[in-house]
């Protein structure tokens, strides 16, 4: 118990001092036979604190999406690290990025739900390896679904839902977790003016209480974020 | 544990196809190993209840009656305790040609006689009374206190003929196509006045060694005359208990071969519906990966559904081959193991499920399922969830 209180009160301390995120001069390269080499991501560095909110923009193709992967830990850098509470990850084994993920919540453009599933069962999928009982699950579901606005739509089929309707339900899987940190990319990029007008709030409401990255076309969510990271073909253009 | 089982109606058509896949496999598989081992069970068993000793008559290697004076010269061999002349002759009846066997013996040798036969026996003597098995009974429009008129020809005249018993469809798959009557009327019919086609002889067991040395040693040409080229053949029941078994593994051999055809040309199908391929399956073990599982949880998942789709196709199998042989009387596979044209009815068709090709079966659908499941699990889960999500 003493440990734990002594290990809580060194992160907060540490939390204080460093980032949360720290993106070190990061690069992902990809070989294409019939384009050849492709510099997605070219030496982009950039930190997130805490609770902050940060938007990556750029034009189509500027490397947005490979960015947020390699953040996410679902892709490796070919040079560069990626920094998660001082624990670098671009060499980490198999198993420790699947740590990392366990920490993350992440939402897609195309939220890839479960067909067959109802929503509270799409939502829980990621607790079943964390232990989870069914029961428990469920509690999870109605509490995270609650959240984002859809507490009635638990046992529909997610075939069923409207664009908005699911994207709400990639971002309950995300928060299902207690995340860190949510990534997610252009996830209003689908859907109409209205159901894009709810999620922009739902992210606004989601960074009182996480670190968001996301990446995003959309001028009005960008302009609720903290830190605007523009990029163009792989690069910051920030500075 | 249930995330995999839940996962088997994730995939509802795929499953079922694999299911469907397995279950065409692996019934006729189990289906026609019972029968092989049925009829083993009731061959031994037969010639367990049977004699000691089989004499027939050879000539230039073929089958031939022996005159009866051959049934004295075998009686009075030290330790034989008794023999039975029996006249065994393939008939042709009815218009459309339906294929018997004639069975001349004394009627207390008529197997299940006093037991399951509808009506009575036949009477000793040239009676021309016929006992029969119902499935020629049925398809010569024939039962019991029916007339047959004469279907022979014979230097003492045709006769008409009359059933005076029925051996019912569940008595023995071996009586179905049988004509039982007394030895005088088969002699009769079959135009061999003195002569029968084997001789039945029954002795203590350990002298059955002796007992056939003597009857091959018998002096034909003193017996009966000099240069017929007369040879008798004695098969022990140990031999018989040899040489029946091995007709039955040789066409149980000849299933195995055709089932492993089949499921050879089955497995790509399997593989393709139990994994390989599939791209919802991919994406789906991107998302997984992406939301925190590790490999080895997405494969336990992946074992846990198949194993759950083989073991349910394999049951399945078990309780539809049943089916097939117990109500549908094994029809299409019993024709494999007993010939159509012999005297054979599938009614009563003998079958015994082992645990063995079964196990065997359930082995070969769990491999088949998870080389396709989980190799391609396996595959998608290793590389990075960014490839497997696109």
């Amino acid at each position: 118990m003493a440990n734990s209180v002594g290990r809580s009160l060194r992160d907060d301390a540490l939390s204080a001092t460093q980032p949360h995120v720290d993106v070190r001069n990061v690069s992902r390269v990809f070989h294409d036979r019939r384009r050849g080499v492709i510099c997605a991501v070219n030496a982009v560095s950039f930190s997130v604190r805490h609770g902050e909110f940060v938007a990556v923009r750029g034009p189509s193709g500027c490397g947005k999406t490979t960015l947020l992967r390699v953040i996410a830990a679902l892709d490796r850098t070919t040079s560069g690290d990626v920094i998660l509470d001082g624990h670098p990850y671009s060499a980490a084994s198999a198993g420790e990025l699947t740590i990392v993920r366990r920490r993350l919540g992440l939402v897609f453009q195309d939220p890839v739900l479960i067909p067959r599933l109802t929503v509270w069962e799409n939502v829980t999928y990621p607790l079943i390896p964390r232990g989870y009982a069914r029961r428990a699950r469920r509690t999870a579901a109605r509490t995270v679904l609650e959240r984002v606005g859809i507490a009635d739509l638990g046992e529909a089929r997610v075939e069923l839902l409207s664009g908005g309707e699911r994207q709400r339900v990639g971002l309950a899987r995300a928060l299902v977790t207690t995340p860190e940190l949510v990534v997610a990319d252009e996830p209003t990029a689908h859907l109409d003016a209205d159901a894009a007008r709810q999620i922009r709030s739902l992210f606004t409401e989601l960074t009182a209480h996480v670190t968001v990255i996301i990446a995003t076309h959309d001028a009005d969510l960008a302009g609720a974020a903290d830190t605007i990271l523009e990029l163009d073909h792989g690069k910051s253009a920030t500075g | 544990m249930l995330s995999g089982i839940d996962a088997v109606a994730l995939h509802p058509v795929r499953n079922a196809v694999t299911f469907a896949c397995l279950v065409a496999m692996l019934v006729p598989y189990v289906a026609g190993v019972a029968v092989a081992r049925g009829l083993l069970d009731a061959a031994r068993g037969a010639i367990d209840a049977g004699a000691n000793v089989y004499v027939r008559a050879q000539r230039f290697g073929m089958a031939v009656p022996m005159p009866l004076s051959i049934r004295e010269a075998v009686a009075e061999i030290d330790a034989v305790e008794r023999v039975t002349p029996r006249i065994v002759s393939p008939l042709v009846l009815g218009v459309r040609g339906e294929h018997a066997l004639l069975v001349g013996v004394p009627a207390d040798l008529v197997p299940l006689a006093e037991e399951r036969v509808r009506g009575r026996l036949f009477k000793p003597g040239a009676t021309h009374e016929f006992v029969m098995g119902e499935a020629l009974a049925s398809s010569l429009a024939l039962d019991v206190g029916a007339r047959m008129p004469p279907f022979y020809r014979s230097a003492r005249g045709e006769r008409v003929a009359t059933i005076v018993g029925v051996f019912p469809d569940d008595a023995s798959p071996w009586l179905g196509r049988m004509v039982f009557t007394s030895l005088e009327t088969a002699a009769w019919i079959a135009n061999e006045d003195r002569a029968v086609t084997q001789l039945l002889v029954a002795c203590e067991n350990e002298n059955t060694a002796a007992v056939t040395r003597a009857i091959e040693q018998l002096p034909l040409a003193t017996l009966i005359a000099p240069g017929t080229g007369l040879r008798l053949q004695a098969t022990t029941r140990d031999e018989l208990e040899l040489l029946l078994p091995r007709e039955i593994f040789h066409r149980e051999s000849a299933l195995q071969l055709l089932f492993m055809l089949v499921f050879a040309m089955g497995i790509p199908l399997v593989l393709v519906t139990s994994g390989l391929g599939d791209r919802g399956r991919r994406r789906e073990t991107g998302l997984l990966r992406a939301t925190g599982w590790r490999v080895d949880e997405i494969l336990a998942r992946a074992v846990i559904e198949n194993v759950a789709i083989a073991l349910a196709a394999a049951s399945a199998s078990i309780v539809i081959a049943w089916a097939w042989l117990e109500l549908g009387r094994g029809a299409g596979i019993a024709p494999i193991f007993l010939r159509a044209e012999a005297a054979y009815s599938t009614s009563a068709l003998p079958y015994r499920m082992t645990p063995l090709p079964v196990l065997l079966g359930v082995t070969i659908a769990l491999m088949i399922v998870l080389a396709g499941s989980v190799t391609a699990t396996w595959r998608t889960a290793s590389v990075a969830p960014s490839e497997t999500m696109r």
